[in-house]
């Protein structure tokens, strides 16, 4: 067969946008569940704050079942023959998150805040612009993610007032839950 | 080395360039793989096929909760052929193959 190096330089621009396609889609599959998990997670923790307040232990516990599903689920996520420098991959991928998380706490320790919201917002905040970075890099729908996390984390702050826990658990964790649900449906 | 006349088709081309780009081994169910090369049932059927036919894709039936699922992976044989059939077109623009 002939191929002129017009029809080459389109061919292999094809190849480029169809691997560009699928790269965005694995990435969307391997996050969403992990969407899912902090979203309900949100949920949870903000409801037994806004209508059990007294009880004080919702965010330690839902963070550390959050953490622990959120390792079981990378477990059990399919393993095709991946190489050492994958596997290694994955773990740096986990390590990372865990330590945004162990960053954000350190931050409020020395940043004066006053209370839950602060600390709370903070952790929307950083999360969304991680998403949002992390979908320049992969793909629209996660910066589109990140923007409504960030646009949602500070409505909520600046203007929902005393139903902000139940504010930023339907609808941040609701975000995310939603999110996670659009990014499996490609 | 030369073209492969059968990777060189456009929808089929898409398909290879998409399998190769997951990781190997990997599957990808036959709606998701539509999907992402917005192609329609019948015509993607049908250049699966043809891959498959040619040995370089795999195609795995099974069923989930009594739904059928047909994945399609890349084979080693596949991965070589996409590979060398790049390589072909990258030398052609770069004016070291022949066009032909």
């Amino acid at each position: 067969m002939s191929i002129t190096r017009d029809e080459a330089t389109q061919a292999l621009g094809e190849i480029d946008a169809a691997a560009g396609r699928a790269a965005e889609f694995k990435t969307y599959t391997r996050m969403a569940p992990f969407l899912i998990i902090w979203g309900l997670v949100w949920m949870v923790c903000d409801l037994s704050t806004q209508f059990a307040p007294q009880w004080g232990l919702a965010w330690p516990i839902g963070v550390g079942a959050g953490t622990l599903a959120s390792i079981v689920m990378g477990f059990s996520l399919p393993k095709p023959d991946t190489t050492p420098e994958q596997r290694a991959r994955s773990w740096r991928h986990m390590a990372s998150w865990l330590l945004v998380i162990v960053f954000v706490f350190c931050l409020s320790l020395v940043i004066p805040m006053s209370g839950l919201k602060e600390i709370h917002s903070l952790f929307g905040l950083v999360f969304g612009f991680i998403y949002l970075v992390v979908g320049i890099w992969t793909g629209w729908r996660m910066a589109a993610l990140g923007i409504a996390l960030v646009v949602l984390t500070l409505i909520g702050f600046y203007a929902v007032g005393q139903w902000y826990s139940l504010y930023m658990g339907l609808v941040s964790g609701g975000a995310l839950i939603l999110g996670g649900l659009w990014l499996r449906r490609i | 080395m030369g073209a492969d006349e059968i990777i060189h088709q456009s929808l089929r081309l898409k398909i290879m360039a998409t399998l190769n780009a997951l990781p190997r081994g990997d599957k990808i169910e036959f709606p998701r793989l539509k999907a992402l090369l917005k192609a329609t049932d019948g015509n993607l059927g049908a250049h699966i096929a043809t891959l498959e036919t040619a040995g370089y894709i795999a195609v795995e039936k099974d069923f989930v909760d009594r739904k059928p699922r047909t994945r399609v992976s890349l084979t080693p044989i596949g991965r070589r052929a996409f590979e060398s059939h790049v390589a072909y077109l990258r030398d052609l623009i770069d004016g070291a193959a022949p066009k032909g």
